[in-house]
């Protein structure tokens, strides 16, 4: 699910998802619901408002659930670190499997987020199957 | 809150107390006498026999897939058709107005960008303008034209990004696709002059932080020898279409005393009848010596917001071809003190945006950071008109309407 | 000059009008003034007919009415700017103008959110930016964050 808040979301969602750099051939496409979607990128600037509005949409979200925060501001802050009304990073408020560093990032550098989300979601595949395997024998 | 659950009490809830957007106090002393609630707001009877339709309260929530940003608007909607309507707004509020008032005059440029984050060249400008006039700095004449150059190929790709969603919203998935396409042309030569590709952080009090690489201007001229076959493209791929002209007449009519009293400027005041363009009116850089048209349009409705934002993308393709050929020699930027300070005092730097009139206000009081910046959002003018142009209409006609005016909430929440 | 005559056939009262080079016209008045002066303004012959920006600024807590509020005003017609400025106290009443220019609805909610004063005669006084956290984020007294605040996330 595409949560497009602010600057990123025009590189994130739109380029990444234009003709260019295709997030279709991946097999990746957006949804505008949570309830349908499995990967949520959070990109923009979280403030106090808008984190409760975050929260929700993450619970919204059925398992397994994996998110992505792209840009500086959702990672850490970003440029508006100082105001107090911003939420330093998304996962103060909920937990984050790739961060993407940049602001913004290119969109190959959110294709390569997704390429690396699939392997860990491999690697994870591949522990429990093997620990599964273990307690069989 | 479950106001599905049949022992939910909806009698004298107001629209805050019913979405769970506890506010909290109001700005007033009291509050106010007639508290802005929606009517009939009712159970549906048991009984089928006293059975009436009731009113609904739709939240248009600050995730929605028009990607306007975060917006949450409030319909009340009595089966397809809008009764009343509230914005809120606040969800992207960064504080740049505060935070300029911690970074000196040079550091200002990235915070104005992530502004207006669609079109970020054009409040830079406004910016510059506003501390070249307090400080009194002598610009050269070729930062000038650059400045030029790439604020117009910023406001092409800027209409581009206005165009894609607005044919998503009326249904065409495909313009947005095309849209994409030419824009990262677009946003390649702005790589190729500025070094981004959305958040330039090119135009300083002073003039411009690098000269035209002979890389932008191949890439630029290249893309002006097929630009205007790409706009008929564009024109026959939406707005020729009779489908969408017909789902855009006659809706949303913004009239010229509205105009007028909401203070909208820009597109939207052209597309009421209003004739004002501050590059002709009040030419600033190279604008005086160009030659361009400025197309008014008398209607008011979402087809002649089309149509105006339409001839900008060939009026901007014209005022290229001229500021390409015309590039006089010098340099980029003035000679500057590494610190900047900046005497005491007031001023005022404007920019014809992309949706309207940056004005930029600054106070300054005498040393290296800003007093007080504040900068003029043109949306936030035309969103307040969205709660008188909204009720009366269907919820489709809404959507559209939201999607004419260009919203980009970098602006409105600063 | 012109403003000035308009304005005393009026029957308004200004602390000053001057022509300031670099943002045009300014004029000042007290509070109980400024509802005489727009509407002067907007039905006077030089016809200025649209509000185009309503905004605060804090001079501090030493001066004794910190809370500057200016008008931003332009005749089409005649292509001239006027700003009208007034000056409140903290915690002051705001009194909107919202009959006569209707472009003042969001501006004035966020003015005195940002700034802390009451908002009278609106039709719709609520927070327009911020939380009911975050009170007054405009004034001077508010701070920015500090960077030990920052680095104590990680």
């Amino acid at each position: 699910m595409s949560f497009g808040i602010a600057c990123c979301s025009l590189e994130g969602m739109i380029a990444a998802s234009g003709p260019r750099f295709d997030f279709d051939r991946h097999g990746i496409f957006f949804r505008g619901v949570p309830r349908q979607s499995d990967v949520m990128i959070v990109a923009g600037t979280v403030n106090h408002k808008m984190a409760k509005v975050v929260k929700t949409l993450y619970d919204q979200m059925p398992d397994p659930k994996y998110v992505v925060s792209m840009g500086a501001c959702s990672n850490s802050g970003g440029t508006f670190r100082e105001y107090p009304n911003v939420v330093l990073g998304v996962d103060e408020i909920i937990p984050v499997d790739v961060y993407i560093p940049g602001c913004p990032p290119r969109p190959e550098s959110v294709q390569y987020a997704f390429l690396q989300l699939r392997e860990k979601i491999y690697k994870n595949t591949e522990a429990r199957l093997e620990a599964r395997a273990d307690a069989r024998k | 809150m479950e106001p599905v659950l049949k022992d939910f009490d909806l009698d004298g809830m107001s629209v805050d107390q019913f979405v769970g957007y506890d506010n909290q106090g109001w700005l007033s002393k009291e509050p106010p006498a007639g508290i802005p609630v929606p009517r009939n707001l009712r159970r549906i009877a048991d009984d089928p026999h006293k059975m009436s339709t009731e009113h609904f309260l739709l939240n248009v929530g600050p995730s929605h897939p028009s990607t306007h940003g975060a917006l949450r608007e409030i319909l009340e909607l009595n089966g397809e058709s809008v009764m009343s309507s509230e914005a809120h707004v606040g969800y992207l509020h960064r504080g740049i107005e505060k935070l300029c008032e911690s970074r000196q005059y040079t550091h200002l440029a990235p915070l104005m960008d992530r502004a207006d984050y669609a079109g970020g060249i054009l409040p830079e400008t406004a910016l510059a303008h506003a501390v070249e006039n307090l400080a009194e700095i002598e610009v050269p004449e070729r930062a000038h034209w650059l400045r030029a150059i790439a604020a117009e190929v910023n406001r092409i790709a800027s209409h581009f990004l206005w165009l894609g969603p607005l044919g998503l919203d009326s249904g065409a998935m495909g313009p947005f696709l095309y849209m994409v396409r030419d824009r990262e042309i677009l946003q390649e030569i702005l790589e190729s002059l500025t070094g981004q590709r959305i958040m330039f952080n090119y135009v300083r009090p002073g003039g411009v932080f690098g000269d035209m690489t002979p890389d932008a201007e191949a890439k630029l001229r290249k893309w002006l020898a097929e630009a205007d076959r790409r706009m008929d493209e564009h024109w026959d791929i939406l707005a020729a279409s009779e489908l969408f002209q017909q789902r855009v007449k006659g809706i949303g009519v913004v009239s010229k005393e509205m105009a007028l009293s909401m203070g909208a400027t820009g597109f939207v005041a052209r597309a009421s009848g209003i004739d004002w363009d501050l590059r002709r009116d009040r030419p600033y850089g190279p604008y005086s010596k160009l030659d361009f048209d400025v197309k008014i349009a008398q209607d008011g409705d979402i087809w002649s917001r089309v149509v105006v934002r339409y001839d900008e993308f060939r009026q901007s393709i014209r005022m290229l071809r001229q500021l390409l050929d015309g590039l006089p020699e010098g340099p980029f930027m003035a000679k500057l003190p590494r610190v900047l300070r900046v005497p005491k005092g007031e001023s005022y730097g404007y920019v014809e945006g992309c949706r309207g009139e940056i004005g930029i206000h600054i106070y300054s009081d005498g040393g290296t950071k800003p007093y007080r910046v504040r900068y003029r959002p043109p949306i936030l003018y035309h969103l307040a008109m969205a709660d008188t142009l909204l009720p009366g209409g269907m919820i489709a006609d809404a959507i559209v309407t939201l999607a004419s005016f260009d919203f980009c909430f970098g602006e409105v929440d600063r | 000059m012109h403003v000035n005559s308009l304005l005393e056939a009026a029957g308004v009262e200004t602390l000053s009008v001057e022509e300031e080079s670099k943002i045009g016209i300014v004029v000042r008045v007290v509070p109980e003034q400024v509802h005489a002066t727009l509407l002067a303004l907007r039905d006077g012959d030089l016809s200025f007919e649209m509000l185009l920006d309503t905004f605060g600024a804090d001079l501090g807590a030493e001066t004794e009415l910190p809370i500057e509020v200016t008008y931003h005003l332009r005749s089409l017609g005649n292509g001239i700017d006027i700003r009208v400025k007034t000056c409140l106290p903290y915690d002051g009443e705001y009194h909107s103008v919202i009959d006569i220019f209707q472009s003042v609805y969001l501006p004035e909610r966020e003015l005195c959110e940002m700034f802390g004063l009451y908002l009278e005669d609106h039709p719709n006084p609520k927070r327009l930016l911020t939380n009911p956290e975050l009170t007054t984020p405009l004034r001077k007294s508010v701070q920015l964050r500090s960077k030990e605040e920052i680095w104590s996330r990680y």
